[in-house]
């Protein structure tokens, strides 16, 4: 089951960036286990979180810089000249956990019926995503923008 | 001939750009109206009266089916189409919200010609 879980996130992740950022992710095959995370948790760092319930349950995580979300929130909404406000780029990060998840678990299983909750996105601090990574089961690092983003999957037990 | 729309999505940024999608899609944009949940969205519909609806599904208060199925019971507005632009795509959704009359759906993420070839299809479907 990690295998089809993990297939899912690499695809969500690259067919998300792509289509609605115009980023285009670069996945770390050494990534996740005891690897060193491509991602450093800094002051401004951001973390969006999402559940899902169907045939299995668990919480998808990613924690990206402020910077590259700046970016994308930019891309996302086709700024030009004004910045995108905070809460935008909050909510950028909220859309985009939504539809990183929606499509993973779509791919991963098409015949469940999915319950997804609503996203919300926040600062994290470093034990916190400690704590968090080792819980996951699934953890995958990319580079975009030469920024390091990580995304981790945990399953309810 | 212009169609006044309503974008439904709890994410003030998606319904921004959604709206932008439309706007350069080609689509024939007239007045486009916003609801951050389903409850809005029938506000927006009885007040001022659309010709098509672009609906998330999760959403809080009324999600995207409870709002179609309220619809549906409105007899004066039964009939606007209904097409939904969501994150999960799982068959048994779909297959409930088009038993219900929703005209078309569409998977985010999307590009503007997906949402133009759609929209495109159910205006005309509606006109037949």
């Amino acid at each position: 089951m990690l295998e089809n879980v993990r297939r899912a996130a690499i695809s969500a992740v690259s067919k998300v960036f792509e289509t609605m950022f115009f980023i285009f992710p670069d996945l770390r095959e050494e990534s996740g286990g005891s690897s060193p995370s491509l991602f450093q948790v800094a002051e401004d760092s951001l973390r969006g979180e999402i559940g899902f319930r169907g045939n299995a349950a668990g919480t998808v995580r990613l924690y990206l810089p402020f910077c590259l979300a700046l970016a994308m929130a930019s891309n996302f909404m086709g700024c030009e000249g004004e910045a995108p406000s905070e809460i935008q780029v909050k909510d950028t990060v909220n859309e985009l956990c939504n539809m990183i998840c929606g499509n993973l678990v779509s791919q991963w299983d098409k015949k469940t019926v999915w319950n997804i909750s609503l996203p919300r996105t926040g600062p994290i601090s470093s034990p916190e995503a400690e704590k968090e990574w080792t819980a996951s089961e699934i953890i995958l690092d990319f580079m975009a923008e030469e920024q390091g983003l990580r995304l981790a999957i945990q399953f309810e037990a | 001939m212009a169609y006044n729309i309503l974008i439904v999505d709890d994410s003030q940024t998606m319904r921004k750009v959604i709206r932008k999608s439309v706007a350069i899609s080609g689509f024939d944009l007239g007045d486009c109206w916003e609801a951050g949940h389903g409850q809005q969205a029938l506000e927006v519909i009885r007040a001022h009266g659309v010709d098509l609806i672009l609906a998330d599904l999760n959403m809080p208060v009324m999600n995207g089916l409870e709002m179609v199925r309220e619809l549906r019971n409105d007899e004066k507005f039964r009939h606007v189409p209904v097409v939904l632009i969501t994150t999960e795509g799982s068959e048994k959704r779909l297959e409930e919200a088009f038993a219900l009359g929703v005209r078309g759906y569409l998977q985010k993420p999307f590009q503007p010609e997906a949402i133009r070839d759609l929209l495109n299809r159910v205006m005309e479907e509606s006109h037949a």
